[in-house]
């Protein structure tokens, strides 16, 4: 298989090299192919090359010491992964890389791009563009982690509690009426007042509850279900 | 008479089930999230047929098909 050098101008951070470094690039990679669900590299190994996906399709995954894999990110055709060896030499790989179809990829000594960083701008800036993105995706899933999951736990709370001490309000709708405060909502998830008041203002927002003083009337008790399901998103 | 295992629109979800233990398959089969939920002693069957959108009346005949033979009976018999 024969790469033509202008073709690494589909990877984000080689958009604006000139023909002569893709040139160099290529004449200084090795193509590999990796089968269906073999690996690049293992999360641990000394990151000694970074890699260009070619064709194929290939996932980062991580585990933890007990071996519990969570998946980071899938990458495509014309990608780059495995890169932080350019930036800093002793890195090892923080995650797994693991072909999801028949693979092609060109692979490259890290200090290859290493060196090249140092009179090339336009690589610190594709590389910056590429980690600022990451760290933005992180920053979402983070944020998902720690908000959203804390509603789906004070929605199970809420109703916990509703099943043992809710009262039937409204008419022809059925509501559940908690003589619940604020306090004893966080008390009873595990939570602080300031994510049950957070948490419960976003609620009456959306009409799914109306709070009082040591009062929470859930107005939609299926809408607090799929809340506490995940099932709302 | 046991004419009470005919069900109500305002029967909670709760008392079907205790009434009838086998009708959770219809319950199952509508996808509904009812087996289980915490607020089975206040979903109605008029709130389980207004949120999951299915007719009342078709939601009533479904579960009735569960109330045992010997009380079926005694229902036409009324």
């Amino acid at each position: 298989m024969k790469i033509d050098p202008s073709d690494l101008r589909r990877v984000s951070v080689f958009k604006e090299a000139t023909d002569d470094d893709l040139s160099l690039f290529v004449e200084n990679s090795i193509l590999r192919m990796v089968e269906e669900g073999e690996f690049f590299f293992f999360q641990g190994d000394p990151a000694k090359y970074f890699y260009i996906l070619v064709s194929g399709k290939a996932k980062l995954l991580q585990s933890n010491p007990a071996g519990q894999q969570v998946n980071l990110r899938t990458i495509n055709e014309w990608q780059m992964f495995g890169a932080l060896g350019a930036v800093r030499p002793d890195a090892i790989y923080p995650a797994t890389a693991q072909a999801l179809e028949p693979c092609t990829a060109l692979a490259i000594e890290s200090v290859f791009l290493h060196d090249a960083l140092q009179t090339r701008p336009y690589l610190n800036f594709g590389l910056m563009q590429l980690m600022t993105g990451y760290i933005q995706e992180m920053q979402e899933r983070y944020r998902e982690l720690a908000t959203e999951r804390v509603e789906r736990r004070i929605a199970l709370t809420v109703l916990r509690l509703a099943a043992q001490i809710g009262k039937r309000s409204g008419g022809e709708e059925t509501m559940v009426e908690l003589p619940l405060s604020r306090q004893d909502v966080a008390e009873a998830s595990g939570t602080t007042i300031y994510t049950v008041s957070r948490v419960l203002s976003d609620w009456e927002r959306r009409g799914l509850v109306e709070t009082g003083r040591e009062r929470v009337l859930i107005k939609n008790p299926h809408g607090l279900v799929q809340i506490s399901e995940g099932l709302d998103q | 008479m046991e004419t009470k295992t005919i069900l109500q629109p305002l029967m909670t979800v709760e008392e079907v089930l205790k009434k009838l233990p086998d009708s959770f398959v219809v319950f199952m089969n509508r996808k509904t999230k009812c087996v289980g939920c915490l607020l089975q002693r206040f979903c109605t069957l008029q709130d389980v047929s207004a949120t999951y959108q299915i007719p009342l009346q078709e939601l009533i005949a479904e579960l009735e098909e569960y109330i045992p033979e010997s009380n079926q009976i005694k229902r036409s018999s009324q």
